[in-house]
């Protein structure tokens, strides 16, 4: 954010003149502490205060400078703010879309008690009433995956694949993957992933396989072979590829699976971007790979390029170590 | 003529290293409690990082 939305002109002169900004390290000192009181599970966090430190809005996650204006912008006139959607809900509580729309706010402020009252309200208005859309009904089913109400999620998804109303099959794709995360397999996925010709529900799959196999650590091989099908789904134009390959390469050494692979996915994406992080696996990968004078020379580059980070200097020493023996 | 000269260098060294000098972002120095407890009318930033 320093780099780019932070250094950005019309950012600058917004915070001149409607903000005063403290950068809070979330892991040092009172951060710890603030960090509990705003409820932040993530970085970046932007949580923007009224006068009195009543938490107006929060922008989580990475915005582009024009991105992060139109927000700015937004909180700062008080559009869809937690308060104008209390407002449009005290005047119209029957309205599904106002409803689902502070549930949903609610989640995004990391209140999810608020956010399931919501919920379970829109659930037996529109119930009884018997209101519901597909889409609603979908979009509910959603919300409640995201405060981990996982049962009652199944139950909505089921219920909309029973009305046959589903022509995209979401419903029962996320049924599918639901119902695997509840139960911890992956054989449904494995089926699923292998027939779909939907490059977005396969990487889903595979994804959801690798997070059980990781969890359940009695199958590296069949992990380190779903991580590699997952990353041949990304192209080049993947703005996180580098990263991407960086995670699949170091998971390899910590499973000892797939190391030349590993070598290869590193290198190329060192051709992207360079990175010490990207360089301090590639140590790892020739290490693990038995290179070790290879090893070393690559983490004496990332030791040049961060002196003061002790992470390379002790996997110098553990280089050196097997190198002696 | 060497006054002169002296005036143009000036101006010069005063207008390059001027360009040089992009405004950067007002980060506040205060605590929280000080900033909520003195500020009256803008609305405040906070920006939850960390290093790693």
């Amino acid at each position: 954010m320093d780099n780019d939305t932070f250094s950005d002109e019309k950012i600058i002169d917004f915070a001149n003149d409607h903000l005063i900004s403290l950068k809070i390290d979330a892991e040092k000192g009172s951060g710890p502490k603030q960090k509990e009181k705003y409820r932040v599970r993530g970085y970046p966090t932007i949580i923007i205060l009224d006068n009195s430190g009543n938490e107006l809005d929060r922008i989580v996650g990475y915005l582009p400078p024009e991105d992060f204006l139109k927000e700015l912008n937004r909180i700062k006139n008080g559009t869809n703010t937690l308060s104008d959607l209390q407002l449009k809900y005290s005047k119209n509580s029957d309205d599904i879309t106002i409803q689902i729309d502070l549930a949903k706010k609610y989640i995004d402020l990391n209140v999810k008690d608020s956010a399931k009252k919501y919920l379970d309200d829109i659930q037996s208005y529109h119930r009884v009433n018997n209101a519901f859309t597909f889409q609603n009904f979908y979009n509910l089913s959603q919300l409640y995956y995201r405060i981990g109400e996982l049962d009652i999620s199944i139950d909505i998804l089921d219920q909309i694949v029973e009305q046959g109303v589903d022509s995209s099959e979401s419903a029962y794709f996320y049924g599918l993957l639901y119902k695997a995360k509840k139960n911890n397999t992956i054989d449904d996925l494995m089926a699923y992933a292998d027939i779909t010709n939907d490059t977005t529900r396969k990487k889903q799959c595979y994804w959801q396989m690798i997070r059980t196999l990781k969890k359940n650590d009695n199958d590296p091989s069949l992990e380190a072979q779903l991580y590699l099908k997952a990353v041949s789904l990304y192209d080049e134009n993947y703005k996180h590829l580098a990263s991407l390959l960086n995670s699949f390469a170091w998971r390899m050494t910590e499973i000892g699976q797939l190391l030349p692979e590993a070598l290869e996915k590193v290198n190329y994406a060192l051709e992207i971007k360079e990175d010490l992080k990207i360089l301090d696996t590639k140590a790892e990968v020739l290490w693990k790979l038995g290179r070790v004078e290879e090893a070393i020379k690559v983490i004496n580059e990332c030791i040049q390029g961060n002196p003061e980070y002790k992470h390379y200097q002790d996997q110098k020493a553990k280089f050196l170590a097997t190198k002696a023996l | 003529m060497i006054k002169t000269q002296s005036i143009v260098l000036i101006f010069l060294l005063l207008f390059f290293s001027g360009c040089g000098q992009e405004e950067s972002y007002p980060w506040s120095d205060d605590d929280l409690d000080v900033v909520l407890n003195e500020n009256s009318e803008k609305m405040v930033l906070l920006d939850f990082e960390t290093d790693w």
